[in-house]
């Protein structure tokens, strides 16, 4: 059965229209200074070197009115702050440095703004006029997924990245695929703190065309950096390649098992 | 090495050609005896025009020549990250490596964060080092050219240039002279403080949220400026929108000479020329439509992810 659909791209905004869902993605340049400036006030703390605010990614089914919208601002009101940030993760010098600081510049214990500089968030999507979100028996069917229809529309983004001062990597990004079967999110933070810890929390939204039934699947992966390094180099060198690490994808398939999943049903 | 095979690199490397494994070693040698006679503190004469982070961009870097004129015609001083990231980290290095042997009084570089065997590991340069040549070996040669690189420049004694910023364990310029900086970057003290400190709206001095490094408040500014009768403090190291960025009643100037940084910010570039009064005027200069070519065609590429 072939279902219409029609596709549009203008001006760094791309979508589709098939069944009764709309999907829109927006790619704009990072925010300029005065954008940054009112994020910061908005969040309370120094937003990431990369703040794509204007992207996002807006599912919409037009009958009910109902919508998964992905924005780096609600992703970024997750991000933990204060005194809560005290016990959390610190660069791989941390410890040295800040012993070495103390000696010599016993006078400067000020930290300038605490909050989760990892920018970790739980952020799974910003949801509108959703009738309940309960748990769910029923997975992503991922059988379905692997049938490789064609794909009607496709496109990945990035909401947000941070070099985290050259001590690794975090970033917020989607991507998206629509099929006559129905359509697929997949959101992912991903975080590397060089020397120290690796982050991949996924949130996937699977809807399917032929139940209407609509899935989100949250997975929190969690992996020392040695254990993810040792299994592509050898550490004691002092001249390897460690820029395959920037890749999530890459990254995932060495990871231990979820430390955290869930499955839920959304209705609208 | 003649002045005519000299030459004749600098023509291939304007081309985004890169030199055979050999030259590259015989050129890395000769920018080895320059910097080895440089100052921490690189003396320069105004007019100059002063460039922040390139971080391998080539067709920018040309974007940039073409705003700011070629060399030797313009003065350049160029503050550090000139590797990583960008697709021609080896081309980009190499062009200005040779640029500064053939015309040493008319091109200053100062050392970045990037320049640095640990964060080259990770960022990029080393991998692409490795595809273009087959081995490590011009990434070793260009990491002892890192280790000679000055530490920062001043201008005329009234402006000084600095890949990150102050140190709380520097108070005069002096005390930058005395470091002993032909080494990697170290983890802490003067030298890793000036290569990666960022300055902040705040009070006195501060520490990142991330465990090490230091922020600067624009009175840290005004007191060393005022001790060591300054006007200005250039600095690179962090992205800013719009090329440049004023702080501090305009005694703190960020510049940022990567447009489009990654190929995907949409961010305008900037290059700051100081003219003979060390008056200011900053070029805006957006990115080369074949800069990036490459990651248009890598971007769109539709998979079926899981």
């Amino acid at each position: 059965m072939n279902i219409k659909h029609e596709t549009f791209e203008n001006d760094g905004l791309k979508g589709i229209k098939i069944n009764d869902w709309e999907i829109h993605s927006s790619h704009k340049p990072i925010l300029q200074n005065k954008g940054i400036e009112e994020y910061c006030q908005c969040l309370g703390f120094n937003v990431p070197e990369m703040l794509f605010g204007d992207n996002y990614l807006a599912v919409k089914h037009i009958p009910s009115g109902f919508s998964i919208n992905l924005n780096a601002l609600d992703a970024l009101k997750l991000v933990e702050k204060g005194d809560k940030t005290s016990g959390m993760l610190k660069v791989k010098i941390a410890e040295n440095w800040t012993k070495k600081s103390i000696e010599k510049n016993s006078s400067i214990t000020k930290i300038v703004n605490p909050f989760d500089w990892t920018f970790s968030t739980k952020y799974n999507g910003t949801l509108l006029n959703e009738k309940q979100v309960k748990e769910s028996e029923i997975g992503i069917d991922y059988e379905k997924l692997k049938i490789p229809e064609p794909l009607l529309f496709f496109d990945q983004n990035v909401l947000f990245e941070d070099d985290l001062g050259d001590n690794g990597v975090s970033s917020l990004s989607y991507k998206v695929r629509v099929m006559q079967s129905g359509f697929f999110i997949l959101m992912r933070f991903f975080l590397r703190v060089d020397g120290v810890s690796v982050r991949i929390w996924d949130t996937r939204i699977y809807c399917s065309f032929e139940n209407n039934l609509l899935i989100r699947e949250i997975t929190r992966k969690q992996s020392t950096f040695s254990d993810i390094a040792n299994r592509i180099v050898r550490l004691d060198k002092d001249d390897e390649d460690l820029s395959m690490l920037n890749n999530s994808d890459f990254v995932n398939t060495l990871m231990n098992s979820p430390e955290f999943g869930s499955n839920e049903q959304i209705l609208y | 090495m003649t002045q005519s095979d000299l030459d004749r690199q600098i023509e291939k490397l304007y081309n985004c050609e890169i030199i055979p494994e050999l030259e590259v070693k015989l050129l890395c040698d000769k920018a080895r005896e320059i910097f080895i006679e440089e100052s921490n503190v690189q003396r320069i004469d105004s007019p100059v025009t002063i460039c922040g982070d390139i971080h391998g961009q080539f067709y920018d870097l040309l974007e940039l020549f073409k705003v700011g004129r070629k060399c030797p015609e313009t003065n350049y001083l160029f503050m550090g990250d000139f590797v990583d990231r960008g697709f021609y980290s080896v081309e980009t290095f190499l062009l200005l490596l040779a640029l500064k042997v053939r015309y040493p009084d008319r091109v200053t570089l100062i050392r970045g964060n990037h320049e640095s065997r640990q964060i080259t590991q990770v960022y990029g340069f080393y991998d692409e080092c490795m595809r273009k040549y087959g081995s490590a070996n011009v990434w070793r040669y260009c990491c002892e050219v890192f280790d000679y690189l000055s530490l920062a420049a001043i201008v005329d004694d009234k402006v000084l240039c600095v890949h990150g910023g102050l140190s709380p364990s520097i108070n005069t310029i002096d005390q930058i002279r005395t470091i002993d900086r032909k080494q990697e970057v170290p983890h802490e003290g003067g030298m890793c403080d000036l290569l990666w400190s960022d300055p902040e709206d705040i009070k006195g001095w501060g520490l990142s949220p991330r465990g090490a490094g230091y922020l600067f408040g624009g009175d840290i500014v005004k007191s060393f400026l005022h001790a060591n009768k300054l006007d200005l403090i250039a600095r690179a190291h962090q992205l800013v929108m719009e090329g440049y960025k004023l702080m501090f009643d305009e005694k703190c100037v960020t510049v940022w000479s990567a447009p489009n940084y990654c190929y995907r910010c949409g961010n305008v570039a900037a290059i700051l020329r100081l003219d003979e009064d060390l008056k200011q005027t900053y070029v805006k200069f957006d990115a080369a439509a074949s800069e990036g070519r490459g990651m248009a065609s890598k971007m769109i590429a539709p998979d079926y992810f899981l």
